[in-house]
């Protein structure tokens, strides 16, 4: 089991008021599946999410990362795991706007040995390609379309040879046509292995997905 | 690590004017606080020097062999000579002892050149004499002065004897500071540029210092970096009598003597001098001191307090401009060690800009220490609320867009 979730709780404190985003989630994902998270506004999903990239952390319960309890890792074990094993695709892409489509990319492999210094020219081809936007590289990310800035998220989460994408309404943003695209690219991923996690408020996306988990009120229902 | 520091560098060129700015502010605050230092130097050392010094009645010394009145004098046959009879009268040994006085020399006028290789690629003249050309400074002292300032070092046995008589060869027996010890042993000799010769018998140890008074500035000499030679001026010439007057101290438990000196030098038209107490002189130094500390510090602290508000200003505005782009790099794999290494190179790198200045001015010192480890404690006392700041965000708060 790649991921596996055991009375997840999230408590957020607020001054004296608390909210409980979740409530005791237990879930597993394997390796290569292709799951989306689907629920009301509210309901906990991007909590889920952020708990499951090493974002933020539990309040309670068990989170095991290829087997590893990893709630209880170390601030640095965290990024090394955010760095090589999660790729991030957000609803606004979390993108630098001031970097060059390669500068961004490249970001993952700044913080990693995995790929040498002479490889990644080759390897940020490798994936500019698979997203296809190769004829992009060096350009500002501010003159890229919606579309094509998402392709740079997922170019950027897939260079450093991630297992898992954590995509959190990657097709918000995006008109229907554009949104279609991006998942075709999320299918072509998952084929290739991918492990891939889609919260999402559209049916049609979910459709596309091996399983759907419905979350609702912070549980799993 | 590397990564970071890259970023910080990056930072630093987006927001230069910001940089500078806060450079220029740091400087001012570290040149301030060394000035400061400096005098809190001088200030020990007076305390030291006033503990140390033995002697069991009061120091006098004449003040005022005013420049113009040395053209005069100088420049006319007649006053020429009255002064170097004079001076013969007045400096005679029965004479002093009539009046119960001792005297010592300390002449500090001139400065020297040591003609030789190892001195000049040490570098030692640069160092201590704060000039261009290489010449060391040099002293002209009596053999008592070191039991007055209870100076301490590594002599040969008998260096009182041979400091007052000199050597029989002709050669100038020289005691040098302790930072000649790195380059010379006992015994060597060197040459000057007029080619006469000296014979080393004596190092000082380290923290030897004396009170050359006249400035009343109260600023102790370190005699580190001292050539100190037995005093050889010549009575016989007005040039040097003028020399004599100034660097001569008196030892006696009355100003007597001085005065009749002064009143015979008013007599005869010469000079007119001005007699002070050692006493007087360091009380007006510490005085002097203790203002410059006060005025100084003053200025200094609230340069340094707006350059503290400006910086940690700038900061966080800084960390509020790129906290998303700290959280995108997060997402891509740095910890949040890694956003504080990228943040605390940047004051860092501004500290140790920021420090140059202090460290032209001051050199390797005890000020550029003190300098130093202000500027250690001031960088993270600028750190401090970002640190607070950066440790409080979590990432996706970090990642939403918008000003908090
Ligand atoms: N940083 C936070 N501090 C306090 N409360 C939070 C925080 N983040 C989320 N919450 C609360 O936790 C609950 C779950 O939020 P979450 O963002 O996970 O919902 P969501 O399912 O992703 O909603 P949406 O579909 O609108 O994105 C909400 O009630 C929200 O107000
Ligand atoms: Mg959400």
């Amino acid at each position: 089991m790649l991921i596996e979730m055991r009375n997840i709780r999230k408590v957020y404190e607020q001054g004296d008021s608390t909210c409980e985003a979740l409530a005791g989630i237990d879930l597993k994902i394997s390796q290569g599946e292709s799951v989306a998270i689907m629920g009301p506004s509210g309901s906990g999903k991007s909590t889920l999410l952020n708990i499951m990239g090493c974002i933020d952390r539990a309040t309670e319960g068990e989170y095991y990362f290829d087997g590893k309890e990893v709630n209880d890792y170390s601030d640095g074990e965290r990024a090394k795991l955010r760095n090589e094993y999660l790729g991030f695709v957000l609803q606004d892409f979390a993108l630098i706007e001031r970097y060059t489509v390669k500068e961004n990319v490249i970001l993952p492999l700044k913080y990693s040995k995995k790929i040498k210094k002479e490889a990644r020219e080759a390897r940020i081809d490798e994936v500019l390609k698979l997203v296809g936007i190769e004829e992009k590289k060096e350009q500002s990310v501010l003159k890229l379309s919606g579309g094509q800035r998402q392709r740079v998220a997922i170019a950027r989460a897939l260079v450093n040879e991630a297992e898992v994408l954590l995509c959190d309404e990657p097709t918000g943003a995006l008109d229907k046509a554009t949104g279609r695209e991006i998942v075709n690219v999320f299918e072509e991923l998952n084929k290739k292995g991918k492990t891939i996690v889609i919260v999402t408020h559209d049916p049609d996306v979910a459709a596309e997905c091996d399983r759907v988990i419905k979350i609702v009120d912070g549980r799993v229902e | 690590m590397i990564n970071n520091f890259l970023f910080a560098i990056d930072d630093i060129f987006s927001n230069y004017k910001k940089f500078i700015a806060g450079f220029l502010q740091i400087m001012v605050t570290f040149i301030f606080f060394a000035i400061v230092a400096s005098k809190v130097k001088s200030l020990f050392m007076i305390s030291y020097i006033e503990k140390n010094m033995v002697i069991d009645n009061e120091v006098y010394t004449f003040m005022n062999c005013i420049p113009a009145d040395i053209g005069t004098v100088i420049n006319d046959e007649e006053k020429r000579d009255k002064l170097i009879n004079l001076w013969k009268e007045v400096s005679s040994d029965d004479m002093l002892a009539s009046y119960g006085a001792k005297i010592y020399v300390a002449d500090n006028e001139s400065k020297i050149t040591i003609n030789d290789a190892r001195y000049a690629q040490s570098g030692i003249a640069k160092k201590n004499s704060l000039t261009a050309d290489n010449r060391s400074l040099k002293l002209e002292v009596t053999a008592n002065f070191f039991d007055i300032f209870s100076l301490k070092g590594n002599f040969v046995p008998e260096y009182k004897e041979v400091f007052s008589t000199g050597e029989d060869d002709g050669v100038t027996p020289v005691i040098l500071g302790y930072s000649f010890a790195k380059i010379y042993e006992i015994g060597d000799s060197f040459k000057d540029e007029k080619d006469d010769e000296y014979r080393i018998i004596g190092f000082l140890n380290k923290d030897s210092y004396y009170l050359y008074p006249s400035s009343l500035s109260g600023e102790p000499v370190d005699l580190g970096g001292y050539v100190i030679i037995p005093a050889k001026l010549d009575a016989d010439e007005a040039t040097d009598v003028c020399r004599l007057i100034d660097g001569i101290y008196v030892i006696s438990n009355t100003p007597d003597y001085c005065d009749y000196v002064q009143r015979r030098m008013a007599e005869e038209e010469l000079f007119t001098l001005d007699v002070r107490s050692f006493t007087y002189e360091l009380e007006s130094g510490i005085e002097y001191l203790k203002d410059g500390i006060k005025v100084n510090g003053f200025l200094g602290g609230i340069v340094c307090a707006f350059a503290f508000m400006g910086l940690v200003g700038n900061l966080v505005q800084y960390i509020s401009d790129y906290k998303r782009e700290f959280a995108i790099n997060m997402l891509c794999g740095s910890d949040k060690a890694g956003i504080i290494t990228r943040i605390y190179v940047q004051v860092l790198l501004l500290v140790i800009f920021g420090i140059i200045p202090t460290v032209i001015l001051y050199g390797k010192s005890v000020e550029l220490m003190c300098t130093v480890v202000f500027a250690i404690i001031f960088s993270l006392g600028i750190m401090a609320y970002p640190l607070i700041l950066i440790r409080r965000f979590t990432i996706e708060e970090m990642l939403k867009r918008g000003t908090e």
